[in-house]
């Protein structure tokens, strides 16, 4: 049997679903704080926070996937995470109900997003995994994070046109 | 040789003044605080006065202040004695009106030179 | 004469020992680095202090021994020599030795004078390296900036003194012929009095002076000497110091007066031309009482390449400079940046209920802040750079284009100087090439057609910069034929930009060639390029925070005014608060805010919201609306407040719920993680952390435009 490659992931909830992400692209975890609002922004961008001095926009994880609305309080939980733009490294916040932990898991225990019906926007999803028989969704960050749902390079960036 | 008012509260700097200049064959008028120079100043026409800056009653800036205001010492040099520890003074003695300073402290020789600069 | 001074010792020793604690404090605290010249004065009055006073009450030693002192300090403090921790060392093995010739002179003991001669000889040791040369620049950072000079190596012959009292200088008692008899006892002189601005007799006012001098001393005296002579006065006259330099030692017939209008520009990378300005003399009187000058060598911060060092001459009292890379510099700026939200935050604690009462907690925020902003000003001039590492590449340019063209034109070129943010200028450049170009292109007619105007054969353009309130400001002059009225208003209607019955001012019609995609030019010139507009250069301008506008007369020519923030990563702004948000509006745009009375408001068309003010119907917009704030309730107009704004000569009205505070805002980019977003500039972290949008209010007016074309 060929040596599978053994990936890291950050899982958390949302509501009753656990979700992960590539480990190597979260640089921060915080807690939620107020944003301040961002005219003319998707539904999904809740607004912008102050990490050390950078202006980072935070992104409602639950809207842009399409689920129910939540109270944010002080026991939510925000992952900054980093995302390549054009020549440039920028970060974004991830609002989710919790965190769970890191697991991990072999790309051949990874199955691919089509074969599980999920409420969930399947764009962003990157595949499904099993930890300790609980059901995880991975997702893509690169589309979830693109205002279009593109993946980048194939749509135009917003206002980054030079 | 000119007419010089010396304004010291402390005796021992306000007589070394008035002895070196009067040694220098000035004619010195003393006073111990800004009020009582101000009186001796109005009472009789100084070529120049020279004033301590922290003082009881009047101190030295209000009493430049004063003395600028009147007529008869609208173009009078007027001097104050300050330390370089007090830099502002300079400044907010310039503002009323001061003709320079002499940093304290100083010699009898350096008090001359100063003297004699400003009364050419 | 004799005087009895034994009363005063206690005093003097008690005073002595006092500045040897100065002056060790002021050497151990010493960034050697980066000298601080207010701590090198203070280092240097106290070692004065001691010499003076130990001079007059004969304690021989001491003032032997602090003299030599005092001149090595003396040469730092005036920059003929560098700073190194060496130099310190041997600085702060004297204090010891002083300390011990006090005490012995207090206790009446012989003092060891085995190590007073030591000391001594280290010392001279150290004030003799200088004068050779050697050990100075070697291995220092300080990077002791030689003038250029075209053949041999320059010396400095004296000084040139300009001396401009205030009128009132008389009304303090001082008498300028005193200070000019005092320059006369240091050094040979020669006086020349500039009487032209004594006014007409009939407001001629005895009691004022209204003239200026210039004294060139004929020796290279220390430039403290000169300082000295002035020190009472320095806040009453515009008094401009500058070395005279000549190629050969003063010596013959050749009168310093005469080399001194050539060699001065040579030698002074400002440069304090003859006719000095107001202005310039000022900053030569910052100069000269000390205050280091950071004049960065190069554009480029650190990429000269290592020329062989020039060793100053010993004679040259050059200027100083420290080469750091940029990127120490800026995280200087970020973290003062990070210092102005702190104390913002600590100033909003001011009126916490709590802690009223405090005085002293109060006037320490109140210190707080201003030393902020001093040192805050104070790293944003490590960024400033002299506009002529901009304005440099025209003369050559001009001439070049001018040939090509076979066109007869002089660039004159002023204000070179003018310092400015080394971002600013390297933004600028383009848009002002683009400006010169099209200047020379299509502003400066053929010289036969000029003549046949009645205009002389050569044409001028005119490159100007100068500070302006906050602002550095730019204009790119010409004295060509001017824009074309009709042809810009023809080209504006076939583009579509306007309609063809549009009734426009002149001025309006010339704001049209910054419209995207205007281009008058109909062969496309391979000068000023294919589709490079005026727009784009707008577009540069403003990204920079910046406007342009045009001026124009038919016939007589064009000219293009650029103004600029000074700074990019600072401003004044204004909070507003609209709903539960929080905007900033740039203080600079903003002309006055007011709760307008009912009576003020009109409605154009019964839609659009105006305010009629002083005579003049100025265009309301609702920030809530543009910005798509959502709100409870639509306030009317006169339950809030109209901020009226001004850009590129549009004035509108702003309506927001209220008026914050007005504080000082580090910009921030929201590019950096996020993107543009329309209306807004860019960003800042208020008080308490939280991020506040800073809006462009230019582009506020255009989305209004659009709105109410669209509804």
């Amino acid at each position: 049997m060929p040596e599978d490659t053994v990936d890291e992931y950050l899982t958390f909830s949302l509501g009753e679903e656990e979700y992960a992400i590539d480990i190597l692209r979260v640089r921060e975890i915080r807690s939620w704080e107020a944003v301040t609002r961002i005219p003319f922004a998707e539904s999904w961008e809740c607004g912008l926070v102050n990490v050390r001095g950078a202006i980072v926009p935070v992104v409602d994880l639950r809207r842009r996937l399409g689920l129910a609305d939540t109270t944010f309080d002080k026991h939510t939980v925000v992952i900054l995470v980093g995302r390549r733009e054009g020549e440039r490294d920028k970060v974004s916040g991830l609002v989710v109900d919790q965190l769970n932990g890191v697991i991990a898991a072999g790309r051949t225990a990874i199955q691919d997003a089509p074969h599980f019906k999920s409420r969930v926007d399947m764009r962003y999803v990157a595949g499904l995994t099993e930890s300790d028989g609980r059901m995880i969704i991975l997702l893509n960050l690169d589309t979830l994070l693109n205002a279009s749902g593109e993946v980048p390079g194939t749509a135009e960036l917003e206002g980054e046109q030079a | 040789m000119a007419k010089i008012l010396a304004v010291d509260d402390s005796a021992s700097m306000r007589q070394m003044v008035a002895f070196t200049l009067k040694a220098a064959g000035h004619d010195v008028e003393e006073a111990a605080d800004g009020q009582q120079a101000l009186d001796k100043a109005k009472a009789m026409q100084f070529d120049l006065v020279i004033s301590d800056v922290n003082m009881p009653v009047m101190d030295g800036i209000t009493l430049i202040r004063n003395l600028r205001q009147e007529a008869a010492y609208k173009f009078t040099p007027l001097l104050m004695l300050t330390t370089e520890s007090a830099p502002e003074k300079k400044a907010e003695g310039k503002a009323a009106g001061a003709t320079g300073w002499i940093v304290k402290p100083f010699n009898p020789d350096q008090l001359l030179a100063v003297i004699k600069k400003v009364l050419g | 004469m004799s005087i009895d001074l034994s009363q005063f010792h206690n005093v003097f020793f008690e005073e002595s020992f006092e500045n040897v604690d100065v002056l060790e404090q002021g050497l151990l605290e010493l960034d050697v680095d980066n000298p601080d010249a207010e701590a090198i004065n203070t280092i240097f009055r106290a070692a004065h202090s001691i010499k003076g006073g130990s001079g007059t009450f004969g304690f021989s030693d001491v003032a032997d021994f602090t003299h030599i002192m005092e001149n090595l300090l003396d040469d730092i403090r005036g920059g003929k020599r560098g700073l190194d921790q060496d130099v310190v060392d041997v600085l702060l093995g004297s204090v010891d030795c002083l300390r011990m010739l006090l005490s012995a002179a207090r206790e009446g003991t012989e003092p060891d004078t085995a190590v007073r001669d030591a000391q001594l000889e280290r010392l001279k040791a150290a004030l003799e390296g200088q004068t050779q040369g050697g050990g100075l620049s070697e291995g220092a950072k300080l990077d002791v900036q030689a003038p250029e000079a075209p053949q041999g190596e320059p010396v400095q012959t004296g000084w040139r003194v300009v001396f401009r009292p205030l009128p009132e200088l008389a009304q303090r008692g001082n008498d300028p012929l005193r200070l000019i008899r005092e320059l006369k006892e240091i050094a040979p002189v020669q006086v020349s009095c500039d009487s032209s601005l004594i006014p007409d007799w009939e407001r001629y006012d005895p009691t004022r002076l209204e003239m200026s001098w210039t004294v060139v001393l004929e020796e290279n005296v220390p430039r403290s000497a000169i300082e000295d002579v002035f020190s009472w006065v320095e806040d009453e006259c515009d008094l401009a110091i500058v070395p005279v330099v000549g190629h050969a030692p003063a010596g013959g017939d050749t009168s310093a007066a005469n080399e001194s209008k050539q060699a001065v520009g040579e030698v002074e990378p400002k440069g304090h031309p003859p006719e000095t300005s107001a202005e310039d003399v000022q900053k030569s009187s910052a100069e000269a009482s000390g205050s280091p000058d950071p004049r960065p060598s190069d554009p480029v911060g650190g990429a000269r390449p290592a020329a062989p060092k020039k060793v100053p001459s010993p004679t040259t009292t050059a200027s100083q400079s420290i080469r750091v890379d940029l990127p120490k510099v800026d995280a200087l700026i970020n973290m003062v940046g990070e210092l102005v939200i702190t104390q913002s935050m600590l100033n909003m604690l001011r009126d916490e209920p709590a802690l009223q009462g405090y005085d002293r907690l109060h006037e320490g925020l109140a210190q707080l802040q201003r030393q902020t902003r001093a040192l805050q000003e104070g790293v944003m001039q490590i960024r400033m750079l002299p506009i002529s590492f901009c304005f440099s590449r025209f003369p050559r340019m001009v001439r070049d284009l001018s040939r090509q063209l076979d066109k007869d034109i002089e660039l004159v070129m002023s204000g070179e100087n003018t310092e400015v943010d080394k971002t600013v200028i390297e933004k600028i450049t383009d848009p002002l090439v683009h400006l010169v170009r099209n200047s020379i292109d299509h502003g400066i007619e053929q010289p036969d057609v000029r003549e046949a105007a009645g205009k002389p054969r050569t044409g001028h353009v005119w490159l100007k910069a100068y500070h302006q309130v906050g602002n550095i400001v730019i204009e790119v002059a010409d004295d060509g034929g001017g824009l074309n009225r009709d042809r810009i208003r023809q080209k504006a209607v076939e583009k579509g930009l306007i309609a063809a019955d549009a009734r426009l001012t002149d001025q309006q019609i010339y704001e049209l060639i910054f419209q995207p995609g205007f281009s008058t030019q109909e062969a496309v010139s391979d000068l000023s390029g294919r589709g490079v507009g005026m727009d784009v250069v707008r577009k540069n301008v403003q990204a920079l925070g910046g406007s342009i506008n045009v001026e124009s007369e038919s016939g007589k020519g064009s000219t293009f005014t650029i103004r600029l923030p000074l700074t990019l990563a600072i401003m004044d702004g204004q909070l507003v608060q609209v709903g539960e948000e929080t905007y900033i509006i740039p203080l600079v745009s903003i002309i006055e805010s007011l709760q307008p009375s009912a009576d003020m408001i009109h409605y154009v068309g019964g839609e659009s919201e105006t305010i009629k003010l002083r005579g003049e119907y100025l265009p309301v917009v609702r920030l809530a609306d543009v910005l798509e704030v959502s709100q409870l309730r639509r306030p009317k107009l006169h339950e809030g407040i109209v901020v009226i704004v001004e850009t590129d000569r549009r004035r509108y009205g702003l309506f927001v719920d209220d008026l914050l505070n007005q504080q000082q805002i580090v910009i921030k980019s929201l590019e950096d993680n996020y993107h543009r977003v329309e209306g807004v500039s860019g960003a800042t972290i208020l008080g308490d952390g939280r991020v506040a949008l800073i809006l462009d209010v230019d582009a506020l007016h255009g989305m209004m435009a659009r709105e109410v074309m669209h509804a």
